[in-house]
């Protein structure tokens, strides 16, 4: 066996073995991360970190401003109905039968 | 025939003691201000409706002040529930790319995490922008609707005010003259039911504020509700295109669905 065969051989099994590891962790990575993140999961956390997680509190978010918007409005429309009434009962200041 | 009469004195005195009192009693209790008792009286009626006229127009004062205060105060809470909230969407936002950046191994992974991120990032922010025009719209739109309203409420009691004494002065300086107390009576009726009427027909122009109000309102809730639903279809796009390369079989073989 030349030694080139040989050199060659070590380096193959060499690169065999890195190709091998890399494949072991790269694998453990995507398991990991998937497990983790972007797999629906009914039984998480709201704030558990997942995709499905994450968009649903975002939505939940933007109900939470509409609802902050709508009672801004609710809450004016109780104080312009209190200075309406006051309005109203300065109109009623002349009453003909005291006269 | 002696009997006969005084079974008929007796019948007369019984009738006008009936009758006598009623009389009596009619001539004290006319009503305050009618005939004669009118100019006499005036002087009491005058103050006790400028005395209303003060207690109702601080009335209004009171409830405008307690409304502006409120808002006022509720605006900034408001602000501020909302700034916390998007403050809170950013941190989990940041937590939530931290964790999925080391997780993307092949390009088609990062790029995927790269477009959502930028995804979600353009859709939070559409949709801050949306709010947050319609709600300064909104707000606008109500500060012109009640300075308005406050001008008009301002000159509705003013011209009422003016209208009343213009009323009260005519009818003392008719009460002065030889002008019948019953026609200084009808005058100031008339004079002080114009003067209602004006105010009643003014207050109906005050009130269309509050409509204009409402319709400002649908129309903020028109513009939240479509930022809401575009926001939200954003949100199921970059999901669905994220979770479409992270499923694919052949860069996840283990999770591919078995038959």
């Amino acid at each position: 066996m030349s030694s080139n065969l040989k050199i060659g051989l070590a380096l193959g099994i060499l690169a065999l073995f890195l190709g091998l590891g890399y494949f072991m962790i790269t694998e453990r990575n995507i398991e990991d991360f998937l497990s983790q993140s972007p797999l629906p999961s009914a039984s998480a956390e709201p704030e558990s970190g997942s995709v499905d997680d994450f968009i649903a509190s975002l939505k939940s978010d933007a109900s939470f401003e509409s609802n902050l918007s709508q009672e801004e409005s609710l809450g004016l429309d109780q104080s312009i109905n209190s200075e309406s009434q006051a309005i109203s009962d300065f109109g009623q200041i002349y009453d003909s039968n005291e006269l | 025939m002696i009997q006969m009469n005084f079974k008929h004195s007796v019948a007369v005195i019984g009738i006008l003691g009936m009758i006598l009192p009623s009389l009596s009693l009619a001539a004290t209790s006319t009503p305050p201000f009618g005939g004669q008792n009118l100019c006499s009286r005036l002087g009491n009626y005058i103050s006790k409706m400028e005395t209303r006229v003060t207690d109702r127009e601080q009335n209004i004062l009171s409830r405008r002040g307690e409304r502006q205060n409120k808002w006022s105060d509720r605006l900034s809470s408001w602000d501020e529930k909302r700034e916390a909230q998007r403050n809170r969407a950013e941190s989990r936002m940041t937590d939530l790319f931290l964790k999925l950046e080391p997780g993307a191994i092949t390009d088609a992974q990062k790029q995927a995490v790269m477009d959502f991120k930028t995804a979600i990032q353009v859709a939070i922010g559409v949709r801050k922008t949306a709010v947050d025009a319609a709600i300064l719209a909104f707000r606008t739109g109500v500060e012109t609707q009640l300075s308005q309203r406050k001008i008009q409420t301002e000159n509705a009691v003013l011209a009422y005010k003016n209208a009343q004494k213009a009323a009260f002065d005519k009818a003392k300086s008719s009460c002065d003259s030889v002008i019948v107390p019953g026609t200084v009576l009808e005058t100031l009726k008339t004079d002080l039911k114009t003067a209602r009427d004006n105010f009643q027909a003014a207050r109906t122009a005050i009130e269309k504020a509050a409509d204009k109000i409402k319709a400002l309102n649908e129309t903020k809730k028109a513009a939240m509700e479509k930022a809401h639903q575009d926001f939200k279809a954003a949100l199921e796009k970059a999901k669905a295109d994220f979770k479409a390369v992270f499923l694919t079989p052949t860069i996840t073989p283990a999770l591919t669905p078995t038959p």
